[in-house]
């Protein structure tokens, strides 16, 4: 239940976009049309999972018994572009079709700083292997969520008619500030 | 060994695994490609204009190595080109006729308007309002569709005036094609000798209300052409380019003036004057 709850909060209280204001870059960047936006999401729900889990157990059994706690964001960022790359292979190997999906969005969130961001946040907060699991994979399926939302409403705007100074990308910031408005009516729902 | 020494060694430490890990899979997840693969796709143009019917360059060779297809699909390529990848396979290929498009109307900006479109300034859009105010429902809306969608910048538009499309830049990809709303955008062989610049399904009395240079199906074309190339199917005169002769027997005939030779320089404005 507690899980649960975990995977919620992060999902819609503390969003990693709209409440956090991290992974913004791809927030703006991926949001023209929603099948790019959707696997945009996809990619970064995978590898913030799978970077949770991975980097969890990095600063537990090396970096906490040689005292080094201090070089988590170098160690991490590390770990995390080995990782991306190395399930690239996998994909490339395994399953093409996976691989057109996710293809070129996998190299791009190597560094993306939501995936980074819910490493570190795992470690301040204390989390045992599963909660950080969750956490992982709750924050991507949030950021899916809310980059597709976004792509969504975008898509309706070309149709529109936009004052000529607005077009593109300061409409795209006006829009980002009412979701996050928006969002904001969640806070408290999950305090638990 | 202070502090700094230990942080340099365990940074150290973990960069070298993560390396041999990478080295390791590289070997153990490397996928065999086919080195002609990328030989051909650097023959190909690499405009993913997806005029083939793949969705872009790199898959239309590899479908070409792996599914014997034929390298002649890319409706950019130059024949010597499509032979230079007949090289690179071993085999025997053809080249075949490079297609232009071509719009089949040319009489909008003089044919009779219900009411005046202020609204979005699409060809899509406006079809949905009685295309665009015009009474003529194949008639070209003029508002830049084609020309926003060409990968080419073959196709020149100003609004309010029928687009321009430039038979030697455009590479009949046959994007414009699929995006009219109107279907009016044929592709045709280059150079094409008589080309009908009208549309019309209607009947001739109706077309002869709304637009000067419209098809009123008279048939004269139809019974003139000796190679019986051209055919009246559903309300709509076509030529079949593959029976057609060029012989240009048909231009003069015809009572509106619609048929007009493609290859020669500024037929469009012979047209409109």
């Amino acid at each position: 239940m507690e899980l649960f709850a975990l995977f919620f909060s992060v999902m819609i209280v503390n969003n990693f976009i709209l409440a956090k204001f991290l992974g913004l870059c791809p927030f703006f960047g991926v949001s023209r049309d929603l099948r790019s936006a959707a696997c945009m999401g996809l990619a970064v729900t995978f590898v913030m999972t799978a970077a949770s889990a991975v980097t969890w157990a990095v600063n537990d059994h090396v970096l906490k018994p040689c005292g080094v706690m201090y070089l988590q964001t170098m160690v991490f960022i590390l770990v995390i572009a080995t990782l991306v790359q190395f399930v690239e292979m996998v994909i490339k190997k395994v399953s093409p079709v996976l691989q057109r999906v996710l293809g070129i969005y996998l190299p791009l969130i190597t560094t993306n700083c939501a995936v980074l961001g819910v490493c570190l946040l795992n470690i301040q907060e204390e989390m045992t292997l599963a909660e950080a699991v969750v956490h992982g994979f709750g924050g991507g399926a949030g950021f899916a969520l809310v980059i597709c939302m976004m792509a969504g409403i975008r898509e309706r705007l070309d149709m529109g008619r936009i004052p000529v100074a607005m077009q593109g990308i300061p409409i795209s910031f006006v829009v980002g500030c009412l979701m996050a408005l928006s969002f904001l009516g969640f806070q408290g729902l999950f305090a638990g | 060994m202070g502090v700094i020494g230990v942080s340099i060694l365990i940074v150290c430490v973990c960069g070298l695994i993560a390396g041999a890990v990478l080295a390791l899979a590289s070997r153990a997840f490397a996928v065999k490609v086919d080195p002609r693969i990328e030989k051909i796709e650097a023959v190909l143009p690499g405009a993913n204009c997806s005029g083939c019917g793949l969705p872009s360059c790199f898959l239309y060779a590899s479908h070409i190595v792996n599914d014997n297809a034929e390298p002649n699909q890319c409706v950019q390529l130059r024949e010597d080109r499509v032979c230079e990848i007949g090289g690179l396979l071993g085999r025997e290929v053809t080249a075949r006729q490079r297609q232009v498009a071509a719009i089949r109307c040319w009489g909008s900006p003089r044919s009779k308007k219900l009411f005046i479109y202020g609204g979005f300034q699409s060809c899509r859009v406006a079809s949905y309002y009685s295309s665009g105010g015009n009474a003529c429902l194949y008639n070209c809306m003029s508002l830049g569709d084609c020309f926003n969608i060409c990968p080419f910048d073959a196709i020149t538009h100003t609004t309010g005036r029928i687009p321009h499309i430039d038979p030697d830049v455009c590479t009949g990809c046959g994007k414009c094609v699929r995006e009219c709303p109107a279907q009016i955008i044929q592709l045709v062989p280059e150079n094409a000798r008589p080309h009908i610049a009208c549309s019309s399904r209607d009947k001739g009395a109706v077309v002869s209300k709304i637009c000067p240079v419209g098809c009123i199906s008279c048939m004269k074309c139809v019974k003139t052409c000796p190679q019986q190339a051209i055919a009246h199917t559903d309300g709509l005169i076509e030529i079949d380019y593959a029976k057609c002769n060029s012989c240009g027997e048909c231009i003069p005939v015809c009572p509106r003036g619609i048929i007009v030779d493609l290859s020669t320089p500024n037929a469009e404005e012979a047209l409109l004057q």
